[in-house]
């Protein structure tokens, strides 16, 4: 839990979830049954593994840091539920180390015409 | 199956007690000079490609000198093999040949066999295949157990089978023997010696050597410096790297495959990104591509289940290429829920598309949870400008049709760009 910012960070096997709270509709409103209906819980209990759960009106990490990296299946859906029913507050990384230095050296832009 | 060079094979060989030519590799025509020098007669220059056919495409060369040997060397070291540049040569001593013999051991997958199978012709030196086709009376095969291994005595039966010279047997037999034992201490797949020759002086040289190894085991075989375990004809690329160490080789849930099928991009052609799932329908896929005259960058495969995650990573990896088009073609799968393909790639394509209108991205998703699947791809790309067309199950045996679309929305793409000039 990072303090300064209201941001909830954790890492399962290949990748970084932040919720930004200062951007998440059910922490912003602390609504019972905020506008996005917390649809990033919704999507974790069809399509993860039950990492997230309501506490406080707002999504929380359900189960210990340490075990996300061993139980999420990394389905992505959590940012694509909060970008469609929210308003974008969940973002994920997931790293590809070098891929960046990589793409700098190669002309990606495809032919056009 | 990762393979090994030509040099390599034969000192794993020598190490099981086999006679190989005497030589060493070079990687520039004065050290071919120095080798040849060294060895000191008529010396035969070999381009080490993983490719057959080096002889036709100017692979294989013979020097009678050492000032030959460094002329022959630079000619070799300039081909280009199928589209493979020579990096480096083995150099080694010319045999005097009296007779070749051929001798492989493979595994033979199928249901009815599933061990290795011993093969050896008293004709060498050219495709095994088709001298069982003109002669098959000259190729005999063994059986091998995977539990018990291999007992000489039955390759000595072999070659009296086969009518081989006595005075030839027991050395013969050793070398295959040798061949066996190699075959199995390494993990590979397959191994040859073709020709294994027997020379005027009367012993056996393992004259050439194809291995290839394992891909699960080859962990167990640092020694031989493979970075990607792949069948491949070339060294891999620095993104196929990338890929296999940040995909594959660390995470085994699901296949996240992904080779490249062009490595020496040209400004004037278009290239397509594809991506298939399952092995099937991904081959319909890339075949109905091919068949309109559109170049494949690379080939990936997403099946086994794999998490979003590393679907991510595999179109990541598509999108690292100089592609105008991404299709991706898969399969009916029942072992995996296609909607977490969509998931991932909403992800990539909302983040590699924004800045490229009209960019052509052609999906075929077929299996568990397709129609959530296409519902999640819908939503989640509705907003961006691109030629989006999405299909399902009814579209899996109708591949050529989505090679018309994926044709008609390039050209449109292209054509697009050209009127804006």
């Amino acid at each position: 839990m990072n303090a300064k910012r209201d941001i909830l960070s954790f890492e399962t096997k290949c990748m970084k979830v932040t919720i930004d709270y200062s951007r998440c509709e059910a922490a912003r409103s602390g609504a019972a049954n905020p506008g996005c209906g917390f649809a990033c819980v919704k999507a974790d209990r069809m399509y993860d593994r039950g990492l997230l759960r309501i506490e406080g009106r707002r999504p929380v990490l359900a189960v210990p840091p340490g075990d996300a990296k061993k139980i999420s299946n990394e389905s992505l859906s959590w940012e694509y539920a909060c970008n469609q029913a929210g308003c974008g507050a969940i973002r994920i990384a997931v790293p590809f180390p070098g891929l960046e230095e990589y793409r700098k050296t190669v002309d990606l832009t495809g032919r056009r015409r | 199956m990762a393979r090994i060079y030509e040099h390599q094979g034969k000192q794993l060989l020598a190490g099981a007690g086999l006679r190989v030519p005497r030589g060493e590799v070079a990687t520039t025509p004065e050290q071919a000079k120095e080798i040849a020098r060294r060895i000191g007669k008529r010396v035969v220059i070999k381009a080490q490609v993983w490719t057959t056919g080096r002889f036709k495409a100017g692979g294989i060369k013979f020097a009678d000198t050492p000032e030959e040997a460094c002329v022959r060397a630079r000619q070799v070291l300039e081909t280009n093999i199928k589209g493979l540049p020579v990096t480096k040569v083995l150099v080694e001593e010319l045999l005097k040949v009296a007779h070749e013999y051929y001798v492989g051991i493979v595994v033979n997958s199928s249901v009815n066999i599933k061990a290795p199978v011993l093969v050896f012709s008293t004709e060498g030196g050219t495709g095994i295949e088709e001298v069982a086709a003109r002669n098959p009376e000259r190729v005999g095969k063994l059986l091998i157990d995977a539990i018990d291994g291999l007992d000489i005595g039955r390759v000595r039966d072999l070659l009296t089978r086969m009518k081989v010279e006595e005075e030839r047997r027991e050395e013969l037999a050793n070398a295959i023997w040798g061949l066996y034992r190699v075959f199995r201490d390494y993990d590979a797949r397959s191994i040859e010696m073709n020709p294994l020759v027997w020379t005027d002086d009367g012993q056996a040289y393992a004259a050439d050597c194809h291995v290839t190894l394992d891909d699960g085991s080859i962990f167990r075989h640092p020694e031989f410096g493979i970075e990607v375990p792949r069948d491949m004809e070339r060294e891999p690329t620095k993104l196929e790297k990338l890929a296999w160490t940040h995909i594959e080789e660390s995470d085994y849930r699901g296949t996240g495959y992904f080779a490249q099928m062009v490595t020496d991009y040209r400004g004037d052609k278009v290239y397509v990104g594809f991506h298939g799932i399952g092995g099937g329908g991904s081959m319909l896929g890339a075949a109905a591509l091919i068949n309109k005259g559109l170049k494949i960058a690379n080939y990936a495969d997403t099946s086994g289940d794999p998490p979003a995650s590393k679907v991510y990573k595999v179109v990541k990896a598509i999108f690292s290429q100089p592609i105008s088009a991404y299709v991706m073609t898969g399969a009916c799968l029942a072992n995996q829920e296609q909607w977490y393909h969509a998931f991932a790639l909403v992800k990539v394509l909302r983040e590699e598309l924004r800045d490229r209108p009209g960019f052509p991205v052609l999906i075929l998703i077929a299996g568990n949870r397709e129609k959530e699947a296409i519902q999640i791809l819908k939503d989640g790309l509705k907003d961006m400008d691109i030629r989006l067309e999405i299909y399902g199950r009814e579209y899996i045996y109708r591949s050529d049709y989505i090679g018309e679309r994926a044709e008609k929305l390039i050209a449109e793409y292209l054509n697009e760009e050209r009127g804006a000039e």
